[in-house]
């Protein structure tokens, strides 16, 4: 009767060992497939957040964050979709609401955000390792715009920068090997930085940002 | 295309089913089907690997009995907290209860002045009937009107194998969440408790608790909800999408279109691409404007619908700073200045390297992993070819060339560099992979995730070429969906979370399987195939240690797309994780 995939054989089939009770609404399902489609498999779980609490220690916000969907979740994206610094999340759903962005509410701190222009190396700089300088931190991070599942980040960095509203020193390690450092940076605001002299504009948002090469 | 993709995916099933459910069922010879009885030649079986007939039925009865324990007790006493039913407690617990909870906020584990969260663990002090009771209605007392009261078995088995009409032991999580003068509050509770046997009669009548051992308290609140959802508010409304919750048709899916992110116009707003394959209009790019809110302008761009249009990548090939539009193995589309998407899959090779890889390719990234200028892109595959073949234990699935890395050769053109750099990543399924500098050298690396198995890093070798390894000697990831890379703790080294399959039922009955019928590679590997997602910690020089895989992160659920992101701003990256597999009906088992 019951068809079921076994852990060394994915098309053994074998019978159910006893009747399932109807009434729980417990199942045997002849075709492991159908379970999906007719029951709940992993249903009804909600999407997580995990507050980052330093010495690789975690912990789940996903209720205060509001953003625990128990819709079937499958991709998202980060983004400061607000230009104010404070990155929100797209996510996408097969069920429970297809397409849901939720915007960030935390306690306003500092930030900087960073956008590349590169020459030598590629137009976005795709492959930067940038390190922000802040005090005794250092913050490492990677310009890579990744997939993760379905889905693709945008090409800029975010530094939350905490307290602190200017950076101390900035580190730009361009795909080229070219490495420039730039010292005393104000914070809360999204800047670009072109490979070609190491210059820092401040990018006003609604405005082009030239692409340096010729338009 | 896409019925492949959608069989990938389902075949993640049958992990859960092989662990949380097949286990169960009797497997003295196999029996095969029709379709796959000629491929069954060179699968070899070993009887002795099949569970007999009394230790599945084993494994049955206690899940039944979580079953009935959920739906005639937990569900009873849930509805007593929530409504504050000291008369209906007292008839739960036995005149001769005893319980031990922990103290109180014995560790602040953050705070500011909007949020705090509290652990308590360890410390207990010992309780009788009533004073647990008023315990529980204290913890209740936190909230204003009725919360929300969940409780979630994680282990149950009777104290005597072969007596299911004795005492039954388990471990639980109480979770109550809800308000209190507007703010959101949560407090987790993990206890085991001593039942009598979980029987409907048994659960009807008083006094069928007998202990409760608290373990840990978790309690979080903070003076706002911190998130909020607004995608109709700022003109993100695609009722054109599926939602499997809502669909008129009955016909239920796995997988989604993607949301790609861009500035394909360079003002500085994010903007979006969200892909709907199962619609006739498959694209809605949506610009970003001031405040947050989006405008759909795929006609103002002179974006096709492309009807099924499904993967996509933004990828500047061109290297004139305009991000360009690549739907994988179908079109390219090339920004002319933030204007216009013009039509350029013809003088591109692009489509027709990722046809010939005949598998469609469900993701692609960009990276210049030869670092001479030019992006070049990396495809991976889902091919479920060898689906309903061989064993889960093995894992194996995929083509040779399942994988591609194609270089950039200038003028849109590319090459197909797969075999030549070896960076194939492994005969498997791979839904996903991430590029990192993992040996901080300056040159890319690649993480592959494996759909059934652990994933597979491959190491820039500065000549063209990859090395490949596993992330650890025994990463052991298993049910891989989805990868995020990230410095999570600033060190200067990129780690990897993976998103993995969790299961409870899986692991209540890893718990109850005797370990006399596997050997410990193949138990320890049966664990892992439920066990949840998995934080891979860079100790620098491609050295990373799996064991940071805190109980915290790992139980999320089915997991999917994740992200390393600094919600907070404080310099940490944080994880939003996303979960779940099929939703049929709230309160009823689950596969």
């Amino acid at each position: 009767m019951a068809v079921v995939s076994q852990p060394f054989d994915r098309a053994a089939t074998c019978s159910a060992p006893a009747a399932p009770d109807l009434e729980l609404g417990e199942f045997w399902e002849d075709d492991p497939w159908t379970i999906a489609f007719r029951h709940n498999l992993s249903g009804f779980e909600r999407n997580r957040t995990f507050l980052n609490l330093g010495n690789r220690r975690f912990a789940d916000i996903s209720y205060l964050t509001g953003s625990d969907s128990d819709g079937d979740g499958r991709s998202v994206v980060a983004a400061d979709f607000r230009g104010n610094g404070q990155m929100d999340l797209l996510v996408r759903q097969v069920g429970g609401g297809p397409l849901l962005l939720f915007e960030n509410h935390f306690p306003m701190q500092s930030y900087l955000k960073v956008s590349l222009r590169g020459s030598k190396s590629n137009s976005l700089g795709i492959g930067a390792r940038l390190t922000v300088v802040l005090g005794d931190r250092r913050l490492v991070r990677e310009l890579y715009p990744s997939n993760t599942f379905h889905s693709q980040a945008a090409s800029f960095v975010h530094f939350g920068l905490a307290d602190r509203d200017t950076v101390d020193k900035l580190i730009v390690r361009w795909p080229s090997g070219t490495v420039h450092e730039l010292t005393d940076l104000d914070g809360d605001r999204h800047i670009v930085i072109d490979e070609a002299g190491g210059t820092i504009s401040t990018v006003q948002p609604g405005t082009m940002i030239p692409t340096g090469r010729d338009e | 295309m896409r019925g492949r993709v959608i069989y990938t995916v389902v075949g993640v099933v049958a992990i859960t089913s092989c662990v949380a459910a097949s286990l169960l069922y009797r497997g003295r010879s196999p029996v095969f089907d029709d379709s796959g009885s000629e491929t069954q030649a060179n699968v070899t079986i070993e009887s002795s690997l099949y569970l007999p007939d009394d230790e599945r039925e084993f494994l049955w009865e206690c899940e039944h009995h979580g079953n009935v324990l959920s739906e005639y007790g937990w569900r009873a006493i849930s509805k007593a907290i929530q409504q504050r039913q000291g008369d209906e407690l007292v008839k739960t617990l036995a005149a001769d209860f005893r319980g031990s909870v922990t103290e109180p906020h014995a560790e602040t584990r953050f705070e500011n002045d909007f949020i705090s969260l509290h652990r308590s663990v360890g410390t207990t002090h010992e309780l009788h009937r009533f004073e647990f009771i008023e315990w529980l209605l204290t913890l209740r007392s936190a909230f204003d009107s009725a919360p929300v009261v969940q409780f979630a078995t994680l282990s149950l088995a009777p104290t005597s194998r072969s007596d299911l009409a004795g005492d039954w032991n388990g471990r639980c999580r109480l979770r109550i969440s809800g308000r209190h003068e507007q703010q959101p509050r949560e407090i987790v509770v993990a206890f085991n408790f001593t039942i009598s046997e979980p029987q409907r009669e048994n659960l009807d009548a008083e006094g069928w608790w007998s202990n409760c051992e608290v373990t840990q308290i978790d309690s979080a609140k903070s003076q706002d909800v911190l998130m909020r959802e607004v995608a109709a508010e700022r003109g993100l409304l695609l009722s054109t999408l599926h939602d499997n919750w809502t669909t008129t048709t009955g016909s239920r899916v796995v997988g989604t279109g993607g949301i790609y992110l861009c500035d394909f116009n360079r003002d500085g707003y994010t903007d979006v691409l969200v892909t709907e394959p199962l619609s006739i209009r498959s694209t809605f790019l949506y610009r970003g404007l001031p405040d947050g809110r989006f405008e759909d302008a795929t006609y103002d761009l002179r974006l096709p619908t492309l009807p099924g249009a499904d993967h996509a990548l933004f990828a500047d090939i061109d290297n004139d700073g305009w991000e360009d539009l690549i739907f994988l193995g179908r079109a390219v589309f090339r920004n002319d200045s933030g204007a216009k998407f013009q039509d350029a899959t013809r003088a591109s090779n692009l489509t027709q390297l990722i046809i010939a890889g005949e598998i469609e390719g469900i993701s692609g990234t960009v990276v210049d992993y030869d670092r001479d200028g030019l992006i070049d892109i990396y495809i991976t595959r889902a091919d479920v070819s060898q689906f309903n073949q061989g064993s889960w234990i093995d894992g194996k699935s995929g083509a040779a060339e399942n994988n591609q890395l194609l270089r950039n050769t200038g003028n849109g053109m590319f090459e197909d560099v797969t075999k030549a750099a070896g960076a194939g990543g492994g005969q498997r399924s791979a839904f996903t992979a991430n590029w990192l500098d993992a040996n901080d050298d300056g040159w890319p690396d690649v993480y592959v995730i494996h759909e059934f198995g652990a994933g597979a890093l491959l190491v820039n070798q500065q000549d063209g070429t990859f090395a490949q390894q596993q992330v650890a000697e025994h990463s052991d990831d298993f049910g891989s969906m989805g990868l995020a890379s990230g410095d999570v703790d600033n060190d200067g080294n990129i780690d990897v979370y993976v998103s993995n399959m969790y299961s409870k039922a899986g692991n209540r009955v890893m718990d109850n399987l005797s370990s006399k019928f596997y050997d410990t590679t193949t138990m320890a590997k049966l664990r892992r195939m439920v066990a949840g997602s998995q934080l891979h910690i860079n100790q620098g020089d491609c050295k990373f240690d799996p064991t940071e895989n805190r109980d915290d992160i790992a139980a999320v659920g089915w997991g999917w797309g994740s992200r390393l992101v600094d919600l907070n701003n404080d310099g940490w990256l944080d994880i939003h994780a996303t979960c779940g597999f099929m939703s049929k009906e709230r309160a009823k088992p689950d596969g």
